[in-house]
C-alpha cells in the first residue's frame, strides 16, 4: 500500500502541491492525468523517494519512504525517467544490466535470462547488440523501459513493489506504446503498484485502473477509470472540449478532444495573431 | 556477447602488462650509458652485496629504476584518475590537470617548500602532506564552483577548472620566482612535470599513497557505470552518489597530492589513455578501470623514456612528450566529436 499523507511541496513562490492525500493499492496501474506544470512529475518524485516533502509522508506499508537507505529502497521501487541523455555511448545489454545494480548478483546464466526477457518484454531484443548513440529516440526509451523492468525484476517475483513510470510513451510509435502500457499492466497483476504520467487520454482509457487528476498543484479527483473518464471533469481539467462517443463495442471509454474551450487558443484567434 | 566482450577486454590487458614489462626493461637498458643484456643479466645475477659492475649498478639501481617506477606509478594514477573523474562527472573532457585539481597540488608543495625557509613546523618531509590538502581543496572548490541546483554543470566544470589552474599557476609562478631556492626548482617543473629527480624514498611515499587509490578505485566499475545515466537515475539505482563522490575525491587527491609532490603537474595521461580503452572497449567501467592504470604506465613509462633520450644529454620536460602525443589526439577527439553533434 503506498499512500501520500498531506503532502505539501513548495515550487518557486507557488506551491507545487497543496496538502495532497492518496492512497493506492497494490495490483493496479493508476494513471496520473492533468495539464502542464499540474505536479504530476513532482507527485511521481515522492513515490520514488528521493524528494523530501515539505510537509506530509509518503509511506509504503506504513513505513515513511524517505527512511530506507538508498539500496534498499531500489530494491522494490523502479523509475523510469523521461529524456535521459548519456555522455559515453554504451552497449545496449551493458545499459539494461544497469537496472540489476542494487540486486545480489545472480548467476551469469541467469542474470543473462532476466536481461533477454526484460527485452522481449519491451521488443527491444533485435536492438541488444547495437549501441546507445545508433538508436533513435523511440529505441532508447524502448531500452530504458527495459532497464527499469530488469531493476523490477525481483518485485514481481515477489509480487510486491512500486513501478513508476514517467511518460512511458513518450516518442513511442503506436504499437510501442500500447506494448508498454501492456507490460505495465502484466507487472500490475504480478501484483506492483504501478504509477505513469500519461497525456493520452485514450491509453490511460485503455490500460488504467485507476485514474488520479492534478491541476494548478492539487489533486481534483481520484477513482476508477469509468468513473473519472466523465466528459464534464475533462472539460474542466484540460479546458476541452470532449466528446464521448457511446458504443457497446467498446470495453472502455473513448474520448475525441474537440479543441480550446479559451477563445485566445482558436484558429480565428490565432490567425489574428499571425496577420498582426 | 558478454564473453566476447570479456575476451577482448582479456586481450587488451594482456597487451598492456606485456607492454609494460618491455618499457620497463627498455627504460633500465637504454639512456646516456646504454647496458647490453649481459651486463644487464650479471646486475641481475649478481649475488647480494658484490657489484659485478659498480657503475651499472648505481646506474640501474639507483637512477633507473626508481625513475622507471615513479613514472610507472604515476602514469597509472593520472590514467586512473582521469577515467574516473570523467565517470564521477560525466564528463570526457575531466581529468586532474584540466580541472586543475595537479595544480591545486602543486600549489600545496610549492608553498610547502617556500614555506619551509620561513615557518619553524614547515618541513620538505611535509610536501607530499601539503600537495595532499591542495589537491583536495581545488577539488572541492572546482566541485562547488560547478554546482547548479544539486547538478554538476558540464561547462561551469570546465570553466571552473581553468579558472582555477590560472589562478595557481599565477601562485606557484609569483613563488617560483620570488623563492631563490633549488628545492623549488623551476615553474618549468611545476608545469610540465619530470621524474627526473627520483628516488627510492619518492618511489615508496608515492607508491604507499597510490596504493589506496588503485585499490579502492578498481572497484567502482559497476557504480560508474550506473553513473552513465545520471546523478539521480544512480541514486535510483540505490547509488549514494554524494558518499561515493566524497571517498573516490578523498583518494584520488592523496595519491595525485604524492604524485604531483615529486613529479610536478603532468597533463593529458589522464585525458589520453581513457578515451583510448573506450574506443577498444566500450563505456563498461568494470573493464576500463584496470586497463587505465596499465596503459596509463606504459604512457608515461615510454614518455620518460622519449623525453631523456630524444635530445640527449638534453631532458624534455615530461609534459613536452605527454601534450606531443595527446594533443594531436584531443584535436581528433573534438573534430570526431563535432561530425557526431552534425549527425
Amino acid at each position: 500500500m503506498l499512500e501520500w499523507q498531506n503532502i505539501s511541496i513548495k515550487g518557486q513562490g507557488k506551491p507545487r502541491l497543496a496538502e495532497l492525500s492518496l492512497q493506492l493499492k497494490p495490483a493496479q496501474l493508476t494513471v496520473i492525468l492533468g495539464p502542464n506544470g499540474a505536479g504530476k512529475s513532482s507527485l511521481l518524485s515522492l513515490a520514488a523517494g528521493l524528494v523530501k516533502p515539505h510537509s506530509g509522508a509518503v509511506l509504503w506499508k506504513g513505513k515513511p519512504l524517505s527512511s530506507w537507505p538508498a539500496r534498499d529502497l531500489a530494491r522494490f521501487r523502479a523509475f523510469l525517467s523521461q529524456s535521459l541523455s548519456l555522455p559515453f555511448p554504451m552497449n545496449v545489454a551493458e545499459l539494461v544490466r544497469l537496472g540489476r545494480f542494487p540486486h545480489l548478483p545472480r548467476s551469469p546464466a541467469e542474470e543473462e535470462l532476466i536481461i533477454a526477457k526484460v527485452l522481449e518484454l519491451c521488443q527491444a531484443s533485435s536492438l541488444a547488440t547495437r549501441r546507445s548513440n545508433e538508436l533513435s529516440g523511440g529505441e532508447l526509451q524502448r531500452v530504458h523501459t527495459a532497464r527499469v523492468l530488469a531493476q523490477a525484476w525481483e518485485s514481481q517475483e515477489r509480487g510486491e513493489g512500486l513501478l513508476l513510470l514517467d511518460e512511458p510513451t513518450a516518442s513511442l510509435d503506436p504499437q510501442y506504446q500500447h506494448a508498454t502500457l501492456q507490460v505495465a499492466k502484466a507487472m500490475a497483476a504480478r501484483g506492483l503498484t504501478v504509477i505513469a504520467v500519461l497525456h493520452d487520454l485514450n491509453l490511460a482509457a485503455r490500460y488504467a485502473d485507476r485514474i488520479v487528476y492534478l491541476k494548478e498543484g492539487h489533486m481534483i479527483g481520484e477513482g476508477s477509470t469509468r468513473d473519472m473518464l466523465r466528459e464534464d471533469l475533462i472539460r474542466e481539467i484540460f479546458d476541452v472540449e470532449v466528446c464521448v462517443p457511446r458504443d457497446e463495442r467498446l470495453e472502455h471509454p473513448a474520448l475525441i478532444t474537440l479543441g480550446s474551450r479559451r477563445d485566445a487558443l482558436n484558429l480565428q484567434t490565432q490567425l489574428k495573431i499571425v496577420n498582426e | 556477447m558478454e564473453a566476447a566482450r570479456k575476451n577482448m577486454s582479456r586481450r587488451v590487458l594482456c597487451l598492456g602488462l606485456l607492454m609494460l614489462a618491455s618499457l620497463l626493461v627498455a627504460s633500465l637498458k637504454i639512456g646516456a650509458v646504454s647496458l647490453s643484456w649481459s651486463d644487464l643479466w650479471q646486475l641481475v645475477a649478481a649475488p647480494e652485496g658484490i657489484a659485478a659492475n659498480p657503475t651499472h649498478d648505481s646506474i640501474v639501481f639507483q637512477l633507473r629504476l626508481p625513475r622507471a617506477l615513479l613514472a610507472l606509478i604515476v602514469g597509472a594514477v593520472l590514467a586512473l584518475s582521469g577515467l574516473v573523474l570523467q565517470g564521477l562527472l560525466r564528463n570526457p573532457l575531466a581529468s586532474p590537470s584540466l580541472l586543475g585539481i595537479s595544480s591545486g597540488g602543486a600549489l600545496g608543495a610549492t608553498g610547502m617548500i617556500l614555506g619551509s625557509h620561513f615557518f619553524p613546523w614547515a618541513h620538505a618531509g611535509l610536501v607530499p602532506a601539503a600537495a595532499f590538502v591542495g589537491c583536495l581543496l581545488a577539488s572541492f572548490w572546482m566541485l562547488s564552483l560547478a554546482q547548479v541546483e544539486g547538478r554538476t554543470d558540464t561547462a561551469l566544470l570546465i570553466l571552473g577548472g581553468v579558472a582555477i589552474n590560472s589562478l595557481v599557476g599565477a601562485a606557484i609562478g609569483l613563488f617560483t620566482f620570488f623563492a631563490d631556492d633549488a628545492a623549488l626548482r623551476s615553474i618549468t617543473f611545476w608545469s610540465l612535470g619530470s621524474v627526473a629527480g627520483a628516488s627510492w624514498e619518492q618511489v615508496a611515499i608515492v607508491g604507499l599513497c597510490s596504493l589506496p587509490a588503485l585499490l579502492f578505485l578498481s572497484f567502482l566499475g559497476n557504480a560508474l557505470n550506473a553513473l552513465l545515466l545520471g546523478e539521480r537515475e544512480a541514486e535510483f539505482l540505490g547509488l549514494s552518489v554524494e558518499r561515493l563522490k566524497l571517498t573516490a575525491f578523498w583518494f584520488l587527491s592523496l595519491a595525485l597530492g604524492a604524485g604531483v609532490a615529486y613529479s610536478g603537474v603532468i597533463g593529458f595521461v589522464g585525458l589520453v589513455v581513457p578515451h583510448l580503452l573506450r574506443l577498444w572497449l566500450g563505456a563498461d567501467h568494470r573493464q576500463l578501470l584496470v586497463a587505465s592504470s596499465v596503459y596509463g604506465a606504459c604512457l608515461l613509462l615510454a614518455a620518460d623514456l622519449i623525453a631523456r633520450t630524444i635530445a640527449a644529454p638534453l631532458e624534455l620536460p615530461l609534459g613536452v612528450v605527454t601534450g606531443a602525443i595527446g594533443s594531436p589526439y584531443l584535436i581528433y577527439l573534438l573534430r570526431r566529436d563535432k561530425k557526431l553533434r552534425l549527425r
